[in-house]
């Protein structure tokens, strides 16, 4: 079994990659800040099509290798141009309707702070994990003066109870022990070792859940009909076109 | 900080009223049981108008003054008249639809009792907190032998997790300590002293997240949106005809 440090040095300078050690597929968040950009969104699509091809027992963990998770959206780009905004959320909500329905089990491992579409990212996920000491989650919408659009937030709704979600949405700071209590994650983990080990535990348990790929799929868009429909649906009718500078959706 | 004294003289022999002390809004519920009826209907969203006008930072406090928090709905007005009660139902889906969407936080006290409707009103704010002594939550309607129609049932189903849910339908009593651990309210009192303090932590805390008016109610739109759906459109149809001889628009 590979290492942590195996699987960052296999990653090299990549803003993100995909790693994979026997049934398990590592989703190498590879930046300080894994902000979702156009670029990283596509690449991430990329390997979820390479996991696609490789039939089989398989698992997905996706992690990040510096200082935070993911901190969400680059907010600058937006406050420049609107239709960043509309384009990156809907975009956005693709990729997470993916990964909410993707067909092997995932988990997302907080190596450092998940805030706002970085902790999107995380509840997209089957399970998640996260470390004891100096990380929090936080959804900072509102304390920037945002809302948050009508489809991510359906991940906040369906994704965690809903006592967790009246507190989440008001932007508050939960440390690893509030975030275990509030079941925003599953469970914690003291160092790099107790977190292999954990890793481990998961791909022993679920990795053969994913050996009917096309059964799973189908399970958890049953389970997570709403979600998916409103993640995939959401945001698209704004009344605003889209200039001809704007990416394709 | 204005004691409660303060607050609730201000709402003088008025059955509703709201009190703003700094940021904190009070919707102060001003009788025994603190009834569901048209001209209550009506007096809260005129509670509800006048903090839509208001700007800044700022947070709600519903709280009753006297034995209960509520009892809900005047069960003798639905006895009157078939119509009324159909119509009074369709009104108090409006109302409380406006406060799970309010753009401001909210928080419900229970200093007394929260039976039938009036736990359906506080259940559309964003935290509760009760009174640890003789204070219990009651979803009393099937003990009536009355149903909850599929707006109200809304509420119940979007603000608590699935047990709790199911374990207050079948109308039992449950104190402060239950209702902690069922996760109904999200803290518990002990006197007047400490209610103050919970209060002023919450509007620390909160009041500020509601600078950014517009963003918090979409936000809320949005997170509620089956539940803020269902409030608006449930129960329109029934077929039932509203006579010549009702006095209420809806």
């Amino acid at each position: 079994m590979l290492s942590f440090a195996d699987i960052i040095a296999q990653a090299k300078e990549e803003d993100v990659a995909l790693v994979q050690d026997k049934d398990i597929f590592y989703l190498v968040l590879n930046t300080e800040q894994n902000f979702l950009t156009y670029s990283l969104i596509d690449k991430v699509h990329r390997f979820l099509d390479q996991i696609e091809n490789t039939p089989g027992a398989g698992c997905l963990v996706t992690i990040g290798t510096k200082k935070f998770f993911s901190t969400g959206f680059e907010l600058s780009h937006w406050m420049k141009d609107f239709n960043e905004a509309y384009v990156q959320t809907l975009i956005a909500q693709k990729l997470f309707a993916r990964i909410l329905t993707f067909e092997i089990p995932t988990l997302s491992v907080f190596n450092g702070p998940a805030i706002a579409g970085g902790l999107l990212l995380g509840l997209a996920h089957d399970f998640r994990i996260m470390k004891e000491d100096k990380t929090y989650v936080c959804l900072s919408e509102i304390n920037l003066g945002f809302s948050v659009p009508s489809g991510l937030s359906q991940l906040i709704k369906n994704q965690v109870p809903p006592k967790s979600s009246k507190n989440l949405i008001y932007g508050g700071r939960f440390n690893s022990q509030q975030s275990l209590k509030l079941d925003v994650v599953d469970q914690l983990f003291k160092d790099e070792a107790q977190m292999m080990t954990q890793i481990r535990e998961f791909a022993k348990e679920y990795a053969p859940k994913g050996q009917h790929r096309s059964s799973l799929r189908d399970l958890k868009q049953n389970i997570h009909k709403n979600t998916y429909r409103d993640l995939l649906n959401e945001g698209l009718t704004l009344g605003i076109v889209q200039t001809k500078s704007g990416p394709k959706l | 900080m204005k004691p409660l004294s303060e607050i609730f003289a201000q709402v003088k022999d008025e059955s509703i009223g709201l009190v703003q002390d700094g940021e904190i809004f009070y919707l102060v519920m001003n009788t025994e049981q603190n009834l569901f009826d048209f001209d209550q209907i009506q007096r809260m969203h005129q509670c509800l108008d006048q903090i839509e006008k208001s700007t800044g930072p700022a947070c709600l406090v519903t709280i009753g003054t006297k034995r209960f928090f509520s009892t809900g709905f005047d069960l003798e007005k639905w006895a009157i008249n078939m119509s009324d009660a159909y119509t009074m139902i369709l009104m108090m889906q409006q109302v409380f639809n406006r406060f799970l969407t309010l753009e401001i936080p909210t928080m419900s006290v229970y200093n007394g009792s929260a039976i039938a409707g009036g736990l359906l009103l506080s259940l559309t704010h964003d935290f509760r907190i009760m009174n640890e002594n003789r204070t219990y939550v009651c979803l009393s309607e099937i003990n009536l032998g009355i149903t909850i129609n599929a707006g109200f049932a809304s509420i119940v189903k979007n603000s608590l997790t699935p047990q709790a849910a199911k374990l207050l339908t079948y109308g039992g009593r449950f104190n402060a300590q239950q209702c902690l651990k069922m996760g109904v309210i999200d803290n518990v009192y002990k006197d007047e002293k400490e209610l103050m303090n919970q209060i002023q932590e919450f509007a620390k805390v909160y009041a500020p997240k509601g600078e950014a008016r517009s963003s918090l109610k979409d936000l809320k739109t949005n997170l509620h949106k089956q539940t803020s759906r269902d409030l608006l459109q449930e129960g329109l149809s029934i077929g039932v005809v509203n006579k010549a001889s009702s006095r209420q628009k809806l």
